[in-house]
């Protein structure tokens, strides 16, 4: 159960987010989810989109650097403290979190998805569900 | 009134020069054929013996040395004494990873000391100046170089090496030198921190400044002049050959002298290694007959010049050589440290998981050479963590600062930011303004 999600490295300069926006644009790729993460010199964008694989090779293909990251969306009801749940599960045991971020799965649901990066997603997402999580299935996303 | 240190060598008429180069070449010739493996090799190679070599009238018989030379015979090899008898050795930048490996027998001290002396004695300096070298003591020729010259007039030297500005300057204020060794963007570096601090020129004692070791434009000389209120003078060596002191300019200031009875000139055409007339562009060419450790013969320096034919007004008969006008090789000088993409490229290609392609940026900031790697983020190397991919950047810059000996920026880029053309890849884009 876990999410193509595609990291491209981006240079800190004006104008490098389009170079990846620009590619989707002109494909027809929608995006889901959206994240970066920014140091002095560079990013990371981190990306879920409905066409992972054809993604992936139209942006190589642009001349930028690609790489296929699994990571787990666990899907939060719109009351207070479920966030605060899925990291108790989390802590209980033991699993460290590299990084997260939102995921809206349809405008207009009032449910949101963490994208969460662990080291072994596989694990994670089973401890997850056996919690009684739910979690972004594949088949939500790709349209490929 | 033109400052010569010794009268008697530096205008020697030229018949006597040519006889003295003669003789001394062909006791080098024999010495090195029988001393130095590599050169007996390269002799055989191209048929000639140490007998064929009667005058200088013969020299262009005698095969050429290259870097390579250097680098196949790394460290000791070239050497044409016993170990015992060095006294000193020293290196520089290699076109890989190894360094160039120089070596000195006491005798070859004393020449260095001679034609350092003659170095800036031609700028009027004697025992009773007071001399700053700032150039860097150590391996590099540079400082220990300018520091003979300057105990061998018997001057109080300072060896102030280089760095730590604000100290070189306190230094400066209150020993009162009276001549400076640096780069010169080392001078404007000296000039602009005592620009900020409001120390004027007129609190220094400099009377002239000898610079060299990179390129620099009569713009440059202009600059130092105006805001250091001192004479400049260029000057010309490599380690190779004995280190600074192989030229240098007189108070005429219209060319630097060759220190002929030492160093053969030559002016070769690189692609066909044929002499060019007097006056016209070439490769400098030159041969050791002096020097007892390494003497090498007709050295291939990849230094761009031209020989001036007409005697110098200040009296010295030796020739003279123009400013260096580039470099026919792609070796960059930064901040006075030679580097050669190729060492940059064999750091590259040894990391693991970093292609090979990358780019020079070479810019003056601040009077200050800078040099960025960029280097591209391949898919085998991308991970989805920036703390390992700032490791990784900081990983490839200290291996590029190990072989390079100075500091450099590294970056990381997409790989369309590197532009690729057919055939050979545009690897240094220099942005900094070196020649006239």
């Amino acid at each position: 159960m876990t999410i193509k999600q595609l990291s491209i490295f981006v240079e800190n300069r004006v104008g490098a987010l389009l170079d990846v926006t620009s590619v989707l644009r002109e494909n027809q790729i929608d995006m889901r989810a959206f994240s970066v993460a920014e140091t002095t010199d560079f990013g990371i964008v981190r990306l879920i989109v409905n066409k992972p694989g054809k993604a992936r090779e139209l942006l190589r293909a642009s001349g930028l650097t690609v790489i296929e990251t699994p990571v787990i969306g666990v899907l939060l009801e719109d009351t207070p403290g479920t966030f605060h749940s899925v990291l108790e599960t989390l802590f209980k045991a033991r699993i460290s979190i590299e990084y997260t971020y939102a995921f809206a799965k349809n405008s207009g649901s009032r449910k949101a998805y963490m994208m969460i990066r662990v080291e072994d997603p596989e694990k994670t997402a089973k401890i997850l569900q056996e919690a009684g999580f739910t979690l972004l299935s594949p088949g939500d996303v790709y349209e490929e | 009134m033109y400052s010569i240190y010794n009268p008697e060598a530096e205008t020697m008429p030229r018949d006597k020069l040519r006889e003295l180069q003669s003789e001394r070449l062909v006791k080098t010739v024999k010495h090195v054929y029988q001393n130095v493996p590599a050169y007996r090799k390269k002799f055989d190679e191209a048929g000639v013996r140490p007998e064929d070599i009667k005058s200088v009238d013969d020299l262009t018989k005698l095969p050429f040395t290259y870097k390579q030379d250097l680098r196949d015979n790394y460290p000791f090899g070239l050497f044409a004494v016993p170990m015992d008898d060095i006294v000193r050795i020293h290196a520089s930048s290699g076109t890989t990873g190894k360094q160039t490996v120089v070596g000195y027998t006491r005798n070859d001290l004393k020449v260095w000391g001679e034609v350092m002396a003659r170095t800036i004695g031609a700028g009027g300096v004697t025992k009773k100046d007071i001399g700053h070298i700032s150039y860097g003591y150590g391996l590099f020729t540079g400082g220990l170089g300018g520091h003979l010259g300057s105990e061998t007039i018997g001057c109080a030297t300072i060896p102030a090496s280089t760095g730590n500005t604000a100290r070189q300057v306190t230094i400066l204020v209150d020993f009162k030198p009276t001549f400076l060794l640096c780069t010169p963007s080392y001078a404007l570096t000296i000039a602009e921190y005592m620009a900020e601090h409001g120390i004027t020129k007129e609190q220094l004692s400099l009377r002239c400044g000898f610079f060299g070791a990179e390129p620099w434009t009569r713009g440059m000389q202009q600059e130092i002049e105006n805001r250091l209120g001192i004479e400049c003078f260029d000057i010309y060596g490599l380690s190779e050959i004995i280190g600074p002191g192989v030229a240098y300019e007189c108070q005429a200031h219209e060319g630097l002298h060759v220190a002929e009875d030492h160093f053969i000139l030559e002016v070769i055409d690189p692609s066909t290694g044929k002499p060019v007339p007097d006056g016209e562009r070439g490769e400098l060419v030159f041969t050791c007959i002096t020097k007892e450790a390494l003497p090498l013969i007709r050295y291939r320096t990849h230094d761009v010049g031209y020989k001036l034919p007409e005697p110098c007004k200040c009296g010295r008969t030796h020739a003279r050589i123009s400013k260096i006008l580039g470099r026919s090789d792609d070796m960059l000088i930064i901040r006075g440290v030679n580097v050669f993409p190729s060492q940059i490229e064999s750091v590259l290609t040894t990391l693991e998981g970093i292609a090979p392609h990358y780019q020079l940026l070479v810019d003056r900031v601040n009077n200050r050479d800078t040099l960025t790697v960029l280097v591209e983020m391949t898919e085998d190397n991308f991970t989805d963590e920036v703390r390992k991919i700032e490791a990784m950047a900081a990983r490839v810059r200290k291996e590029i600062e190990n072989v390079l000996g100075i500091s450099v920026d590294v970056r990381l880029v997409a790989p369309k930011t590197i532009t690729r053309f057919e055939g050979k890849a545009v690897r240094i884009i220099d942005k900094r303004k070196l020649h006239d």
